[in-house]
């Protein structure tokens, strides 16, 4: 993302999940919008992959925080609070936190074993909330949970008392004191030091939706209490309301003294509100007997009569005819998608159009998926597979035994009248601005005209420029302290001279070099900061986990109006990246290189993918800047979602929301946004994709 | 189109839409199904009379596809449904949609047979876009000779009751087949989503 902290503001929710119940064994979301009672941690975990919002609100102090849960065992959190009256009366602190719970022990419902798990809060920075703890959770009958644990660090400072750790070590007796520096930094070496102090608490399941909860907490609030609010009691006493799936309400009384509410909006990426999808019914196969009219040979109908039938056939499933050839018995097709969530089911159309448009002699299809001129996978399907497979109840996995997925050798060729080609449109976009101190939520909302010129298969010719309507992007005006070139740090002056922006202007080309190799080259205006040239080389074989990129740029800092100057700095940057797709759902990628402030260093990304397309990621950079010169944060990381908008709607659809978190952008670390990198765009196109994505094959 | 890393107004505003309409979905886009457009006067094929009561959707389709022995049928809003011998074997534009089944047994039963127990398969897919099998177990419980009325007529009909069950539920599909073993109407179960499907040939 190339300003501050971008946001979705809106948390999808709806759908097919679990709800918080105690007939199951999932736990509630605390007032830190992790798993917990009421302001303690609980040993149960959210179900897997549960994705969801918290806000609470008690006096003076407003914690917002996304939570995800990874794996079954292990959830992990971010958090933006504001407390006023922080320490002292008339202040006012943003703090940005992170926290990790993980399930160590199920708990076993036929013995006394419970659920035992353990935690770390706010292990990085500047550390308010820091704490961590060990818990354990067991059932009893008729709908009562009890839990109990150990805190230290925030959680021991009510009854505190010698840390038993301690007959490991001395040293885990004392809490040092946390010297953050910038922030941003792991502080290992409180973790499980100082006093420790029980806490725990007893929840009862009410009604079907509806728990009350009472909790001993050993927080004793050492920099809120006394300024922000009165804290009177260890004691804390909450109900929550399950109001329809997803959405849960809370309302507590807090430490004898005040009435906190708060608010949880969940979703789960394994089974969004849009579910199977509620696509228009596909053509049914024609089978050949019925299909006479169809001729017997291409040759004998002429190829240019077959190839207007496909087109046809082809537009009225909501996709374009690309290339055409034919052979004896067999036909290959290229086909261009704009309609589908993914390629499986851009296959499964092509094929059944076919069969209403092919002559009865040709028994073999194949089908080539092309994006932007390149293609991967060659799918190649028996006719007769197709009319004897339809309705079988396994259709799904027998018809992707029987295709043969290989790599497209052929070069492309297209139709005629396929190029050149032009295409525009006119959107409304919105980009949000979050965690500003000054302003914690900014948005700028306008029109958007993009426009796209395909002279030839691989060329393109793009570009998008943005007229703001409304909005206050422009009312940041925190000058950036970076010591480094400020490559992202000026972001908004930027937002505030850009109206209208050329966000981005390039001629493309995209190519096969060899087997399994892919490349571009992108020149013009890059992206809002920066334009120049951008090249790129990607391995990828179309069956494999792995691939191989090397990207080089040489680009020139734009004017900050984003039209058609350019400011003093130049840079060459690029990197090495590698993929892989570790199975189980998680993919990794690392890149090592060059990045624009002229900073040496390694990008580490970790991302959870559904096979829906949902993606739930985190990412963190290291480079030879020092955390000093990096400024707040200590260096580059962040959050990435990704979310297909058919997930959500159920109408079929490519466009996807992608979204990246950061809690401050500063100068080191950061990438070139070039729109175009092959990776993703190659990677539809190939096996794996494919066979994730197979069950559509029929929808 | 270079906006790969901002997120577009349409989109931002059909996932609000989406998440505040949450599971609705189906429904409302379903609800045009059939609807006023299909006049019944004006068919001039045999049609199917076709409705989900779940879906709260009902309408008119004609015959779409014929492959072995396997009829399918489509609505003017592009919904289809597909029977084997008068027994729904899949279903597309609803959804949850039936997306294939092993329907031997219920064949066997709307045929005459399936005196004893015997598994039918049901194929779905799941909103991550993975196929998942459900299995039953079926035969047919019951056959009486009826007058049911069928459009605007009354026909002698013999109705056979089919109950399926497994570890989640007990399902009944009944069938109305005339002397030429042609199913006039049915009623017969979907999905969860879908729920029963109920069905009537309107002959020309």
């Amino acid at each position: 993302m190339r300003y501050l902290i971008r946001s979705t503001l809106v948390v999808a929710s709806g759908g097919v999940f679990l709800g918080q119940s105690l007939a199951e064994p999932y736990s509630g979301y605390n007032t830190y919008g992790y798993p917990g009672l009421i302001d303690t941690p609980s040993a149960l975990s959210r179900p897997d992959a549960e994705l969801a919002f918290t806000s609470s609100y008690f006096k003076n102090q407003s914690r917002n925080t996304i939570t995800f849960q990874i794996t079954p065992r292990l959830s992990g959190s971010f958090r933006y609070s504001n407390i006023e009256n922080f320490q002292r009366e008339g202040s006012e602190l943003f703090d940005r936190s992170f926290s990790l719970q993980y399930r160590l022990i199920d708990e076993n419902p036929d013995t006394w074993q419970p659920a035992v798990a353990v935690g770390l809060n706010d292990f990085l920075g500047t550390g308010i909330y820091s704490s961590e703890y060990v818990v354990a959770t067991k059932t009893l009958g008729s709908g009562v949970r009890v839990t109990g644990g150990l805190g230290w660090g925030r959680l021991a400072g009510v009854g505190g008392f010698d840390n038993p750790l301690g007959v490991f070590s001395d040293a885990m007796k004392t809490r040092p004191t946390r010297d953050f520096g910038k922030g941003g930094t792991v502080e290992a070496d409180q973790f499980f030091r100082g006093n420790a102090a029980f806490f725990g608490g007893i929840e009862w399941q009410a009604t079907e939706k509806l728990a009350i909860t009472a909790e001993y907490s050993s927080d004793a609030y050492p920099f809120e209490d006394g300024s922000a609010f009165e804290r009177k009691s260890p004691y804390n006493f909450g109900v929550s309301y399950q109001y329809r799936p997803g959405i849960t309400l809370g309302a507590h009384y807090l430490y004898g003294s005040e009435f906190g509410v708060q608010a949880t909006f969940a979703t789960n990426p394994k089974s969004p509100s849009g579910g199977p999808g509620i696509d228009r019914a596909p053509m049914p196969v024609l089978p050949r007997r019925n299909a006479a009219s169809l001729g017997w040979s291409v040759d004998s109908i002429g190829e240019t009569r077959v190839q207007n039938r496909i087109q046809a056939a082809l537009a009225q499933s909501g996709l374009k005819l690309h290339g055409f050839s034919a052979s004896g018995r067999s036909i290959r097709i290229e086909v261009e998608n704009a309609t589908y969530p993914n390629m499986a089911q851009v296959v499964g159309r092509t094929a059944r159009a076919l069969t209403h448009s092919v002559p009865t002699g040709v028994d073999t299809f194949t089908i080539v998926p092309v994006v932007a001129g390149l293609s991967g996978a060659a799918v190649t399907l028996n006719r007769s597979d197709l009319e004897e497979l339809e309705y079988t109840y396994d259709n799904s996995w027998s018809s992707f035994a029987r295709a043969s997925i290989e790599p497209d050798t052929g070069p492309l060729s297209p139709i005629s009248g396929r190029y050149p080609q032009f295409e525009w449109q006119l959107r409304p976009y919105l980009t949000p601005s979050l965690f500003d101190p000054d302003d914690p939520i900014r948005v700028d909302v306008g029109l958007e005209l993009a426009a796209k010129y395909q002279p030839a298969p691989g060329f393109e010719l793009r570009g998008a420029v943005r007229k703001k309507l409304a909005g206050n992007l422009d009312e940041s005006t925190r000058a950036s302290t970076s010591v480094l070139e400020k490559v992202r740090s000026d972001f908004n002056i930027y937002d505030r001279e850009g109206d209208p922006a050329i966000t981005e202007l390039v001629g493309a080309y995209y190519f096969k070099p060899g087997e399994d190799l892919y490349g571009r080259v992108t020149a013009g205006y890059l992206e809002p900061m920066f334009g120049g040239i951008s090249t790129e080389l990607l391995w990828k074989p179309i069956d494999s986990p792995f691939a191989l990129g090397a990207e080089l740029n040489y680009v020139k800092q734009r004017d900050f109006d984003q039209l058609f100057g350019f400011r003093d700095y130049e840079v060459a940057t690029g990197h090495v990246s590698g993929y892989w797709d570790m199975g189980n759902g998680f993919h990794s990628q690392l890149d090592v290189g060059r990045y624009l402030a002229g900073d040496w260093g390694t990008t580490f990304t970790l991302d959870r993918e559904f096979k829906n397309g949902w993606k739930v990621g985190a990412f963190a950079t290291f480079t030879d800047v020092s955390f000093d010169d990096f400024g707040e944060g200590s260096f580059d990381k962040g959050l990435r979602f990704e979310i297909p908008i058919s997930t959500v709607t159920g109408q079929p659809n490519t466009d996807k929301l992608t979204y990246t978190m950061r809690p401050v952008q500063r100068d080191g670390g950061a990438r070139l946004n070039v729109s175009d990198r092959l990776y993703e765009t190659v990677r539809e196109l190939h096996k794996p994709e494919l066979q994730n994505g197979w069950g559509r094959f029929w929808k | 189109m270079g906006a790969v890393l901002e997120m577009m107004w349409r989109s931002f505003i059909s996932l609000v839409v989406a998440t505040i309409l949450g599971a609705c979905s189906q429904l409302t886009s379903l609800a045009g199904l059939g609807g006023s457009e299909v006049v019944i006067g004006t068919a001039t094929r045999d049609s199917l009379q076709v409705s989900v009561p779940v879906l709260g959707a009902q309408g008119f389709a004609t015959e779409a596809a014929r492959i072995g022995s396997v009829v399918t049928w489509r609505t003017a809003d592009n919904a289809t449904f597909s029977f084997d011998q008068g027994v729904i074997v899949s279903t597309r534009g609803l959804g949850d949609d039936l997306m294939g089944a092993d329907a031997t047994q219920s064949i066997a039963a709307v045929n005459g047979g399936a005196l004893a127990w015997a598994p039918r398969i049901n194929g779905y897919m799941n909103g991550e876009y993975q196929s998942f099998f459900m299995t039953f177990q079926c035969r047919r419980s019951d056959t009486q000779s009826v007058q049911t009325p069928v459009g605007n007529r009354l026909v002698t009909a013999t109705r056979i009751t089919e109950a399926c069950i497994n570890d989640e539920r007990q399902i009944e599909n009944t069938y109305w087949r005339n002397s030429n073993g042609l199913v006039l109407k049915s009623r017969q179960w979907v999905s969860p989503g879908v729920g029963y499907v109920e069905t009537e040939r309107v002959i020309r």
